[in-house]
């Protein structure tokens, strides 16, 4: 957080929809400001532009034209018998990670955090956290108040 | 440069001298993992990765070659061929092309070996391939590139393969003494190891055939009626199963009467039940040599060669069996043993022609069901070869792909001017290529001009007529200037040429003249041709075919069934209510559907309940203070939370529909239908609630219904994938009818990882395993193994389970093959469920002759609760 003493915590939220940026603004909107970015693209554009602390991932991007996601859709194609049906399928439904990838490919390291429950994925999680961290994640079902827990701790964690 | 010497010069750190000391810093990282994505057999992500390098230096070699051959593993053989003949003389880029173009046409693959004698002065193996291509056609020339070949490198032992072609080469041209001396010499220098074994086996088959001719000076001679009388004597113990003293007597019999065709035929069908192969094709030899015209002994010969060697020798035994047909013209069974083995080495057409006239000659019961089923599937059209994604730059003239490609570049960066310049260049060069008209027409459309976009368009079709995605963005640019009848017969031609999404925007033009049958039978036509639940318009469809059924409903019933609508609407509902379904109905019912329901429930908890339900406690809390707002907010977006709930209802009725079940999720659901009786609440809600219904209504969509789908998404049929599950499915394939036998090798499986776990119901993964272990065996496999590991996606996290079944079975399988379905049915049904459970196959190559089929299926990480069938816990 830059050492601003109380400043409100910059988060920029990365979502297809409109649903995490209203709730958050209404339900954590006490030492936060929220700015959403509707795809990738718009998030890298958004971190070039302005400060933020942390970013807020959604996973799935399936409200967003296939022009917009981000991966290369011919060799995800490839890995799935030359399917690009099943690539863009499957870029929409990890679309999140995708997003963090090209934020951290560009040299951005602010804490991440992923809305989608890893719970049943350990591994998984444990591969993110080696590509990407600092990276945290809140399951689908979580109340604001742990949303705003989690934002807040990933926000002050100490930073490499 | 030896290849692999440079690729293990480039992994070894702080080598001297590097190929990639040449790059700079920037660009160094991403060739080192290019590389090390290719030697770990992820062909796509270094091929990518090469790219990139070359974006940073286009003239660095070794990235270009590195390049070619992921796209050679990849299946994109097109575009390998034409970056290596781009490097010219370059010795790798010749080597490379000449191995590429071998297959498609050895003349060619031969000069370039003899370009690359000069280019590689000193280089025995230009001339070792040479002789092996040319052996076929031309032994003698083979025999004496072989000669320079053994001279440039005295005292190391020639390469056995080679050395193998070449002898049978000359056999064939009816030199065996040729052969026997090349093959004798090199026992006498190389007495050991597996290629002597084989060459000590070629040779006692040679003295076999010889043998067999000195006999046949004479024809073969009738038994005396005492032998006659042993002759039936041994058939009638070998009838009575008593296999032992029949071969007593079958060999007693070959030493009274050598030059009996009969007696070596007895012999060798006894042995063949006693699974005796090496004697009993010796005695075949000798009765097919005795009595080559006696259609019976050349069925014996190629069945035997057939089954004993797994596939090896199949093609020696179809030309046993087209003499057969020839000597016995119109016999039933040995038509069908030649349709069959022509099938399996690949000759469709002359299989086909066997089972149409086995048919014609009169095949009966459960033979002719047989015929009748390959021949359905020999007439089938092949599947058109698939599009590779990287092949519109092969499809591009060479001198054109420059300028294509920093126009994509310059667009990307959103300098559309000067993108607009370098793809008008590219054009100048060919100006009948769809992939640029096509990115023209795109670029006009981004700018708005719809009318310069839908001239290129036009220019795109008349190159390429048969480009679905271009007649349906022209059919959308007539709409939107207001020419629906342009727009659909756009539609139409699209349709035709298989795009779903043509009939979706067919059923929205009948919707809006209020043709709702036609809305009907467009909608059906989109379920039958979109593939899965996958494309984007399938939530729009589920929507439509509601609303159309209402409304053809509603206009069946008329005005005047008014009467009977009131009197018998209750009947009819509760009819309906009574014999729809339930999610638990279609999965019982229909467990091949499990993946789409569960990629449907997974988005629907993830894409509906998560963040806008999980409000309501605060929602309610903030009531019970007297803080109406957040109560407001959510009211607000609560009609189209329930909109968005329902049509994920619909996507799932629709799959009901498209497995044969009508599905009542809303009134008839244990788990759906309480969730939206709750939304429905919500949504209606006109003024603020009790926090206490709030905090009931959060009970039933954020507590039970959130945690029985996920339930349902994670807990049910997770299997292990276990070395011992390997091998009883190998256990079982070998002992299949096709095997019984048969010399089959053993099986490796080697378990990089443990706790190894897919979802899928057994069966499912049992009938890949089976499938591609014995498309191995019947390829002639001598070495079979299994590597059971884990990928872990380098972007998303994601783990991938790897069975890799390596062998070294002769013959050609490329993903190319896979993709475009030119393989057999059981690899097909193979492909076909890896496809079903979100999985991949691809074929890499790994040593020389060595190739892996590796299979990649969705890992899960929860306990295993394997199920033989659908259960929810």
């Amino acid at each position: 957080m830059d050492g601003r003493v109380n400043a409100p915590v910059r988060v920029l939220v990365v979502e297809d929809g409109q649903e995490y940026t209203e709730n958050l603004a209404r339900f954590c909107a006490d030492g936060f400001v929220f700015t959403r970015a509707g795809d990738g693209g718009a998030a890298l554009a958004a971190l070039g532009e302005e400060i933020f602390d942390l970013v807020f991932l959604d996973m799935r991007f399936d409200r967003v034209q296939p022009g917009v996601l981000l991966g290369d859709i011919a060799e995800t194609a490839e890995r799935f018998n030359g399917d690009p049906v099943r690539a863009r399928q499957f870029l929409e439904e990890h679309q999140g990670a995708y997003i963090l990838q090209a934020i951290r490919a560009v040299g951005y390291a602010l804490p991440a955090v992923f809305s989608h429950d890893f719970d049943g994925e350990p591994r998984r999680w444990a591969n993110l956290v080696r590509l990407y961290a600092p990276v945290d994640y809140l399951p689908d079902n979580a109340a604001p108040s742990d949303i705003r827990a989690t934002l807040l701790r990933a926000a002050r964690a100490p930073r490499a | 440069m030896n290849l692999l010497l440079w690729a293990a010069l480039a992994l070894a750190p702080g080598a001297w001298a590097a190929p990639e000391d040449a790059l700079d810093a920037a660009t160094r990282p991403f060739f080192l993992k290019a590389v090390a994505e290719e030697n770990a057999g992820r062909p796509a992500e270094a091929a990518a990765l090469y790219r990139l390098v070359l974006t940073g230096d286009p003239g660095f070699l070794p990235a270009t070659l590195g390049l070619g051959r992921a796209l050679e593993a990849a299946g994109d053989t097109a575009g390998a061929e034409a970056l290596y003949r781009g490097l010219g003389d370059e010795d790798d880029a010749v080597e490379a092309l000449a191995r590429l173009v071998e297959p498609r046409d050895a003349a060619e693959a031969v000069a370039l070996w003899r370009r690359l004698r000069t280019l590689r002065l000193g280089d025995a193996t230009p001339y070792r391939e040479e002789a092996r291509i040319l052996a076929p056609s031309d032994p003698d020339a083979a025999l004496a590139a072989f000669d320079t070949y053994e001279q440039l490198q005295p005292g190391t032992a020639p390469d056995g393969a080679t050395l193998l072609v070449l002898g049978a080469a000359l056999i064939e041209a009816g030199r065996p003494a040729d052969a026997e001396q090349r093959w004798t010499r090199y026992l006498e220098d190389f007495p050991d190891g597996d290629v002597a074994a084989e060459v000590r086996l070629r040779l006692d088959r040679l003295e076999v055939e010889r043998a067999a001719e000195a006999l046949a000076l004479g024809r073969s001679e009738p038994l005396t009626p005492p032998l006659l009388a042993r002759y039936f004597e041994a058939k009638a113990a070998m009838a009575a199963g008593n296999l032992e003293a029949a071969a007593d007597a079958g060999r007693a019999l070959v030493g009274d009467a050598p030059r009996s065709a009969e007696a070596h035929a007895l012999l060798a069908d006894v042995l063949v039940a006693q699974r005796g192969w090496e004697e009993a094709e010796i005695q075949a030899i000798f009765a097919r040599t005795l009595a080559p015209d006696d259609a019976s002994n050349r069925v014996r010969l190629g069945l035997l060669l057939s089954n004993a060697y797994g596939g090896r020798r199949d093609r020696e035994a179809v030309g046993e069996l087209r003499e057969a047909a020839i000597l016995q013209p119109g016999n039933v069974e040995v038509l069908v043993a030649l349709g069959r083995l022509e099938q399996a080495v690949g000759g469709f057409a002359l299989a086909t022609k066997a089972y149409e006239e086995a048919l014609a000659n009169g095949a009966t019961g459960a033979t002719a069901i047989e015929l009748e089923l390959r021949l359905a599937a020999l007439r089938r059209a092949p599947p058109p070869p698939p599009d590779i994604p990287s092949s519109p730059l092969a499809r591009l003239p060479k001198e054109a792909e420059k300028p294509y490609k920093q126009a994509l570049l310059l667009a990307s960066r959103d300098r559309m001017a000067e993108a607009l310049v370098a793809l008008d260049a590219a054009l100048a060069l060919a100006p009948d290529a769809p992939t640029l008209l096509n990115k023209r027409a795109q670029f006009a459309r981004q700018a708005g001009a719809d009318a310069d976009a839908e001239a290129w368009l036009n220019r795109s079709l008349a190159a390429d007529p048969a480009q679905p995605p271009v007649l349906l963005e022209l059919a959308r640019i007539a709409q939107r200037r207001g020419d629906v009848d342009a727009a659909r017969a756009g539609y139409v031609r699209a349709a035709a040429l298989g795009a779903a999404d043509a009939h979706y925007e067919l059923a929205l033009l009948a919707e809006a003249r209020e043709d709702w049958a036609s809305v009907r039978a467009e909608l059906a036509a989109y379920e039958a041709a979109a593939p899965g639940l996958a494309s984007l318009n399938a939530p729009g469809a589920a929507v439509l075919r509601q609303r159309a059924d209402a409304r053809l409903w509603a206009l069946r019933a008329g005005f005047g069934g008014a009467l009977a609508l009131v009197l018998g609407l209750p009947l009819v509902a509760w009819a309906r209510y009574r014999t729809a379904r339930t999610l638990r109905d279609l999965l019982d019912g229909a467990p091949e559907c499990w993946h789409d329901a569960a990629r449907l429930l997974a988005a629907l908890r993830h894409e509906v309940l998560k963040h806008n339900t999980t409000v309501l406690p605060d929602v309610a809390n903030a009531l019970a203070r007297g803080d109406t707002a957040p109560w407001e907010a959510f009211s607000a977006r609560a009609p189209t939370l329930l909109t968005h709930f329902r049509s994920y209802l619909l996507q799932l009725e629709s799959l009901g529909r498209r497995h044969g079940m009508r599905l009542d999720l809303r009134r008839r659901d244990p788990i759906l239908g309480p969730m939206h009786g709750a939304l429905a609440r919500l949504a209606g809600m006109r003024r603020p609630p009790r926090p206490a219904d709030l905090h009931a209504l959060s009970l039933v969509i954020n507590g039970a219904g959130y945690q029985s789908i996920g339930r349902i998404v994670r807990e049910i049929c997770i299997l292990p994938v276990t070395p011992e599950r390997v091998h009883e499915v190998y256990a079982r394939v070998v002992k299949e009818p096709g095997f019984a036998g048969a010399p089959v090798p053993p099986l490796g499986v080697k378990e990089f990882e443990t706790g190894l776990a897919v979802r899928m119901f057994r069966a499912d993964l049992e009938d890949i395993l089976a499938n591609v272990l014995r498309n191995a065996l019947a390829a002639g496999a001598g070495r079979l193994d299994v590597e059971l590991g884990a990928y872990d996606d380098p972007i998303t996290g994601h783990a991938w389970v790897e069975v890799a079944v390596v062998d070294d079975a002769p013959g050609t399988l490329t993903n190319a093959m896979i993709r475009g379905r030119y393989i057999g049915r059981g690899l097909g049904l193979a492909v076909d469920l890896i496809n079903r459970h979100g999985g991949s196959i691809r074929v890499d190559a790994r040593a020389e002759g060595i190739k892996a089929v590796i299979v990649q299926l969705p890992s899960v990480e929860a306990a295993p609760v394997e199920v033989e069938e659908w259960t929810v816990a």
